[in-house]
């Protein structure tokens, strides 16, 4: 609001230019004094000592009051109040001496403007409605509308709100009357700005919307960002923020434009308000300290005196603003290290279960590897077990067969101790292997041959035995039956192919058919029986070939070319 | 005749070799199930030869045993 008071203040110096004195050359000097008093103050002080002579050369209460008003000017622009409000005392005492109304208003409203350099609002206003008492009685109505303004400033000041916002309605009144409509706009925006603080904000918009009709924008650009600048703040009140940085952006840019360094700093000062409610502290503070440094400059500026207390207000704002930034800051790390703590606490943790976890898994395991290799050394111990057993039955047989006298029923046991031997045989082959789904088939049947050949004492009878074996990996299941058919075929080779001491040969192939497999065994012996296929009068072996098959789901043939040749073809699943 | 020393641990399929060593002619001097039998059987007894099952019991011992003599 100080901005008002600036305007009145030099408008009222200039308005005293009228003549009052006979004496043409005071009067002269007089005037030419106080419009030096805004340029020139050293000028100023030397025609104030002339004025001083003529004074006593004249000797009337009229010229006296002139002198002590000019030492008064002078004193205000030294910006020396005391004195200034001491000489415009004398003043005012010789202008009641003198009796002129107009004067006496015009000594009474300078004494007021010094008060309120002073920061006394209370004399300031008393004076004031002096100065109005004279003006009505002058029926000054230029001066009379003047003070009732600075009235009105006063008592907003003094947060007089309800006569504030009568004398600027008043004011507002005398001003169109004398259709000085920029003025008028002043008083309305003194309404607005002392709605704002009845907090009748609403009311405040209306009123400062207002002034904006009546101001002439183009000539006062200040005033401009100024009601501005109260808009933007009265939104800002109301928390409508997207309109409140509006204005307060726009009554920035037009403050810069009219370099105006006091709706600058007061701009930037809402800017700090804003980003305030919007908790924007880094900016708040950022604002701040423009504000600050904008209010440093004003302190250098032609305007100081307005603004004696900006900086101790700047500076306590600025403090607090730093101390609330620091707070804020010293929080958010607060913030911080706890989320960093809760961080590091919930990896920590997250590691102990994986550590843990890890853990547990590895002896699992450990455990499973355990139990796997106990299951392996109980299978190699049935494997074991059930050879044993077989041989233990074989055994078994062999005493029978010595305690039998009768021929045919020897060769029965033999043969039976015989298969059972054979039956060990396969079993025993099985040991290495712990995995019973896929066993090489070629494998086993190399060894089993080998094993089985040794056993019928073959080699002792110049037999040889040939084999061809694909690479072929079967269930347990398949082995078995096929290691008893080949047990069959070379015990029917060795008992009724080859007589003793003839030369022969065994060939067996085993070939990959990608679904199936095919077994070939032959010999160059004395053939099959006869009747060995004979489906009515079946041998055993032929019987038990023809079970295993089955078992196998094998198609059988059998072919007698000058050689014997057995064919098994089974699937592999 | 050839005196034999049976070491095998199942006494069925001992006794069986027995019957078999005897139907062919060989003496059997003693049966032994384990390897320390065995052992004092070979300080004590007369033995030409010996029929050793190389698995004795739950391990080898058979083997091992064989190797020692």
């Amino acid at each position: 609001m100080s901005g008002f008071t600036t305007k009145i203040v030099v408008y009222s110096l200039f308005i005293t230019s009228l003549s009052f004195g006979q004496t043409k050359i005071f009067d002269q000097k007089y005037k030419h004094l106080l419009e030096l008093t805004q340029t020139d103050l050293d000028a100023a002080k030397l025609i104030l000592k002339e004025i001083q002579s003529l004074t006593k050369t004249i000797q009337k209460a009229e010229y006296n009051a002139y002198f002590f008003h000019a030492k008064g000017v002078v004193s205000s622009a030294e910006e020396n109040y005391p004195t200034a409000i001491k000489y415009y005392q004398e003043a005012y005492q010789e202008a009641k001496k003198w009796g002129d109304h107009r004067f006496k208003g015009i000594v009474l409203n300078n004494l007021s403007s010094a008060y309120a350099s002073e920061n006394t609002v209370d004399k300031q206003i008393e004076y004031l409605k002096l100065a109005k008492e004279e003006f009505l009685l002058a029926k000054d109505e230029d001066w009379l509308r003047n003070v009732e303004y600075n009235l009105a400033t006063a008592y907003y000041f003094d947060n007089q709100l309800d006569k504030a916002l009568v004398a600027y309605r008043e004011s507002e009144q005398r001003f169109f009357e004398a259709k000085e409509f920029n003025n008028a706009a002043y008083a309305i925006s003194g309404q607005g700005s002392t709605l704002f603080y009845q907090e009748k904000y609403d009311d405040a918009i209306q009123a400062h919307k207002k002034a904006f009709r009546f101001l002439n924008t183009e000539q006062d650009p200040e005033t401009h960002a100024h009601i501005l600048g109260e808009i933007g703040m009265t939104y800002l009140q109301l928390n409508q923020l997207k309109f409140a940085k509006f204005y307060i952006d726009s009554a920035l840019v037009v403050s810069k434009k009219a370099m105006s360094l006091l709706e600058q700093t007061r701009s930037y000062e809402l800017l700090r308000e804003y980003f305030k409610v919007t908790n924007n502290l880094d900016s708040a503070l950022m604002y701040t300290e423009m504000a600050y440094t904008f209010g440093d400059s004003l302190k250098w500026s032609n305007y100081s005196h307005q603004f004696a207390s900006v900086e101790t207000k700047f500076n306590t704002e600025l403090k607090n603003d730093k101390i609330a930034f620091q707070k804020n800051s010293i929080a958010k790390q607060k913030a911080n290290v706890f989320k960093l703590t809760i961080l590091s606490i919930a990896l920590g943790l997250l590691l102990i279960v994986i550590i843990t976890l890890l853990f547990r898994l590895n002896e699992r395991k450990n455990q499973i590897e355990i139990a796997n290799n106990d299951k392996e050394v109980l299978l190699r111990e049935i494997h074991h077990r059930v050879k044993n057993n077989m041989q233990v039955v074989s055994s078994l047989l062999n005493m029978h067969v010595r305690k039998v006298k009768d021929v045919d029923s020897k060769k029965i046991l033999e043969d039976g101790s015989e298969r059972i031997q054979a039956m060990a045989l396969i079993q025993k082959n099985l040991y290495p292997h712990s995995d019973l789904k896929s066993i090489s088939l070629n494998e086993y049947l190399h060894k089993l041959c080998h094993q089985l050949f040794e056993n019928y004492n073959i080699y002792n009878k110049d037999v040889v035995l040939k084999t061809t074996f694909d690479e072929i990996k079967v269930d347990v299941d398949k082995l078995i039956p096929v290691g008893l058919i080949v047990n069959e075929i070379l015990c029917n080779a060795v008992k009724h192919a080859f007589n003793e001491a003839e030369k022969g040969e065994i060939t067996i192939k085993l070939i990959d058919e990608n679904e199936n497999i095919q077994l070939e065994l032959s010999d160059s012996g004395n053939q099959f029986p006869e009747n060995w296929e004979d489906d009515a009068h079946p041998s055993l072996g032929m019987k038990f070939i023809r079970i295993f098959s089955h078992k196998l789901h094998a198609k059988l043939t059998i072919q007698r070319m000058p050689n014997t040749l057995i064919t098994i073809n089974f699937p592999k699943v | 005749m050839i005196r034999i020393l049976i070491v095998e641990d199942e006494p069925l399929i001992a006794a069986d070799i027995e019957e078999t060593c005897n139907e062919y002619g060989y003496s059997v001097t003693k049966i032994c199930h384990t390897c320390d039998e065995a052992l004092e059987a070979i300080n004590t007894e007369d033995i030409d030869y010996i029929l050793l099952d190389i698995q004795l019991g739950d391990k080898d011992l058979g083997l091992e045993f064989g190797r020692i003599l």
